[in-house]
């Protein structure tokens, strides 16, 4: 069997509770960002960047509208001679049938995925973060080092630090312990949940933990000490640049927010050659009407825009009649603000209709979602 | 079920100066979003047509760019197919290169399809028809040839590229005449027609044999005497894309949103390139009002009834008025532009004033820096 470099297994099965309506019917992966995309967009679009033509996605909660949007992967060109875009629900063996139990036991699940595709390496990613990443330079840093795992890590303010996952490093950059939201951190180098695991190395450590019943089955607190007490060479990898975790409505909020400052953090502007791919959609161009105040705002194709928009993000086929204002909001795919209403420092979610006597959230002082 | 073949002819499309200098009218910008390609091919399709051919006569590069493998129209990518078909003998032979010595060199195309019918349509026409009404009525009459036209009421100073069609009571073709303006009211021929495949093979022969210059028009002039030539009325927004002056009118009445119902509607989509451009962006000093923006634009400036394309730059200052600005063109700051078409990758910085007039709207040419 031919070998592959790497493949990448995106991990695309979890809830987001603290999104709340957000996520009511869909996994947290497929939650809309940034007037256009889906937050999976990211991970799969540095997945196609860097050169990696297989990809397996692990979903488990509402996966409905996340396996369609995946389709067969055309949206990233996840579509080419050597492509395999996998989407991987837990399935019924002949053991039996279970869900996926944590991150570790959905990766050993899928074990015969992996064995098919026969990989040297194995990239595990998250579908729930904003970033962009290069992950063939991650896996020539994990080749230079000889490593068994190499995990990416963000430097960290030191009182955020007790939030994450810490990694303790050594001068060199090797892993010597690993502390999950430490009270007292020894330092500020956080988990971004982005591991290169040597396959061989990944698949003994995963059947080695499928055994184990007191295992929680999960990267970070079972699989990376066990490496770690069997001295396996562990590395950190530095990442600088833009990173969110958007867990919450707030963080959401101002992921979106941070796009429309001028630094443009994540360079969608720029052609860097590392443009986020993302679904077609056969929207009409954006229009703008006569009366209409936009300022300081991102709108994407298929929007109209009558009334008033200020430091907001505007999702395709949302309506803002004239007469309505918009400020500090984020507004989602298909909602409509009727004339009149006035919105501040919101989330409208996507199909939603705000009618034009609410006036929501003038004094703004934390973020409100508006949802069906 | 008959078997449909859809052509969109680019034959004998006109030129519209230095925009069609590199591409022709069918891949033309067209709202900021679309090429005017897109609008045959999608009629094609949401028509339930997914076998397809282009008729290209020249610019051959600009199509392929746009088109690619043709699936982005293609409903079944391996039942359906949008071929590009091109006379490469005659390219550089203008007389010779005709849609009839296009179809015979390209045969395969027929032959492959087995098809029918044949819908011919060209790209410099927009309109928004279901031809399975046309073909219902074609292959109910039996027909040899079916010709879509309208009725137009203002014919002696519009439409003056297209075909005027003499009709007998009953709908037959009895001539068919270039518009010279001479009636008010006409029935303009869309150069759209149904030709049942047996039929078109005898048309091939009789033009070739007749002059190596005839079109498949000329052979329809030509013997609409001697057969029943069937005529269809197209009712709705039809422009012909005639001339730059016309090209710059019909894009910008569609700012008109009651105009912009007539051309779309949300169950006849568009199919289109698309190219992940990041959603339009608007800075501090952004003045937009009634304009279709595209995405990745960054607009800093005024912006009043135009067009935006893709990833264009308005800097702080500028202030664009009726005007359509392509892909990629950067307006620097305090450049007022009124009247304009910029085209693709040009820069306007040094010159800080460009007014055209309603009826010559000033052009600068792809990647002018001026």
């Amino acid at each position: 069997m031919s070998q592959c470099e790497m493949v990448a297994m995106l991990l695309a099965g979890g809830k987001g509770t603290r999104l709340l309506a957000l996520t009511k019917k869909v996994a947290k992966p497929a939650v809309y960002y940034g007037g256009k995309y889906r937050i999976i967009d990211f991970p799969l679009s540095n997945a196609a960047h860097s050169g990696i033509t297989k990809v397996g996605v692990l979903t488990q909660y509402e996966s409905v509208a996340l396996n369609n949007y995946i389709g067969n992967g055309a949206h990233w060109g996840i579509d080419g001679y050597s492509s395999v875009a996998g989407i991987l629900p837990p399935r019924q063996t002949e053991e039996g049938a279970s869900w996926y139990k944590g991150t570790a036991d959905a990766i050993c699940q899928n074990i015969d995925f992996l064995d098919g595709i026969n990989p040297k390496y194995v990239l595990i990613l998250s579908g729930d973060h904003i970033y962009k990443m290069n992950y063939s330079k991650m896996l020539q840093y994990h080749k230079d080092r000889n490593a068994d795992l190499t995990v990416a890590v963000i430097d960290v303010p030191y009182e955020e630090a007790s939030r994450f996952g810490i990694m303790n490093v050594n001068e060199d950059l090797s892993i010597y312990e690993f502390e999950e939201k430490p009270k007292k951190p020894k330092s500020t180098l956080a988990s971004m949940g982005i591991y290169i695991f040597t396959y061989k190395t990944l698949r003994d450590a995963l059947l080695k933990d499928a055994k184990d019943e007191n295992s929680e089955h999960d990267f970070g607190k079972n699989i990376i000490p066990n490496l770690l007490a069997k001295k396996k060479r562990l590395f950190a990898y530095l990442f600088k640049g833009y990173w969110k975790d958007v867990g919450t409505i707030s963080s959401l909020w101002q992921a979106n927010m941070d796009l429309l400052t001028p630094q443009d953090p994540l360079n969608l502007y720029n052609d860097d050659g590392f443009r986020i791919l993302t679904e077609d959609n056969r929207a009409l161009p954006q229009y703008v009407g006569s009366n209409a105040k936009i300022s300081n705002s991102i709108v994407n194709q298929g929007a109209e825009v009558l009334g008033s928009v200020k430091n907001s993000v505007i999702f395709t086929g949302a309506l803002i009649e004239e007469g309505a204002e918009v400020s500090d909001s984020v507004i989602m795919p298909g909602a409509i603000i009727k004339s009149g209403a006035v919105i501040h420092k919101a989330i409208v979610a996507d199909n939603v209709i705000i009618n034009g006597s609410r006036k929501e959230n003038i004094d703004g002082k934390d973020v409100v979602l508006l949802a069906k | 079920m008959a078997r449909i073949l859809g052509l969109c002819n680019l034959h004998n499309a006109p030129k519209l100066g230095s925009l069609t200098e590199n591409r022709s009218i069918a891949s033309m910008s067209f709202l900021g979003r679309y090429s005017f390609i897109d609008f045959t091919l999608s009629n094609f399709a949401n028509s339930g047509i997914d076998q397809m051919g282009i008729l290209v006569e020249s610019e051959l590069r600009s199509i392929l760019k746009h088109i690619g493998s043709g699936r982005i129209y293609n409903s079944n990518t391996k039942t359906g197919f949008c071929s590009v078909m091109f006379n490469e003998k005659f390219s550089d032979n203008n007389g010779y290169n005709n849609d009839i010595a296009n179809l015979i060199e390209n045969h395969w195309v027929l032959d492959q399809s087995n098809a029918d019918y044949i819908v011919f349509a060209p790209s410099h026409i927009i309109y928004r028809f279901n031809f399975k009404e046309m073909l219902d009525y074609h292959i109910k009459n039996k027909a040899a040839v079916t010709m879509l036209y309208y009725k137009a009421k203002n014919a002696r100073n519009s439409d003056i590229y297209l075909d005027e069609l003499e009709l007998d009571e009953n709908g037959r073709v009895l001539t068919i005449k270039a518009n010279k303006g001479a009636n008010e009211s006409s029935n303009i021929s869309l150069d759209t027609y149904i030709i049942s495949r047996n039929k078109l093979e005898e048309f091939l022969k009789l033009g070739q044999k007749t002059s190596m210059f005839f079109t498949l028009r000329d052979v329809l002039s030509y013997i609409a005497s001697k057969i029943y030539i069937y005529s269809y009325e197209y009712v709705g927004y039809v422009r012909c894309i005639d001339s730059i002056k016309n090209y710059k009118m019909f894009s910008l009445e569609l700012l008109n949103h009651d105009v912009l119902k007539k051309l779309f509607d949300v169950n006849w989509p568009i199919y289109t390139l698309t190219n992940d451009t990041p959603p339009a962006k608007y800075k501090e000093n952004a003045l937009v009002k009634n304009c279709f923006i595209s995405n990745g634009a960054v607009i800093d400036g005024t912006v009043i009834n135009s067009i935006i394309g893709r990833s264009v730059v308005i800097e702080k200052g500028a202030v664009v008025e009726d005007s359509i600005i392509l892909t990629d063109a950067h307006i620097a700051e305090n450049v007022h532009l009124k009247h304009c078409i910029i085209d693709k990758y040009a820069e306007i910085s040094l010159k800080k004033e460009l007014i055209g007039s309603e009826n010559i709207p000033l052009v600068v040419k792809e990647r002018n820096k001026i």
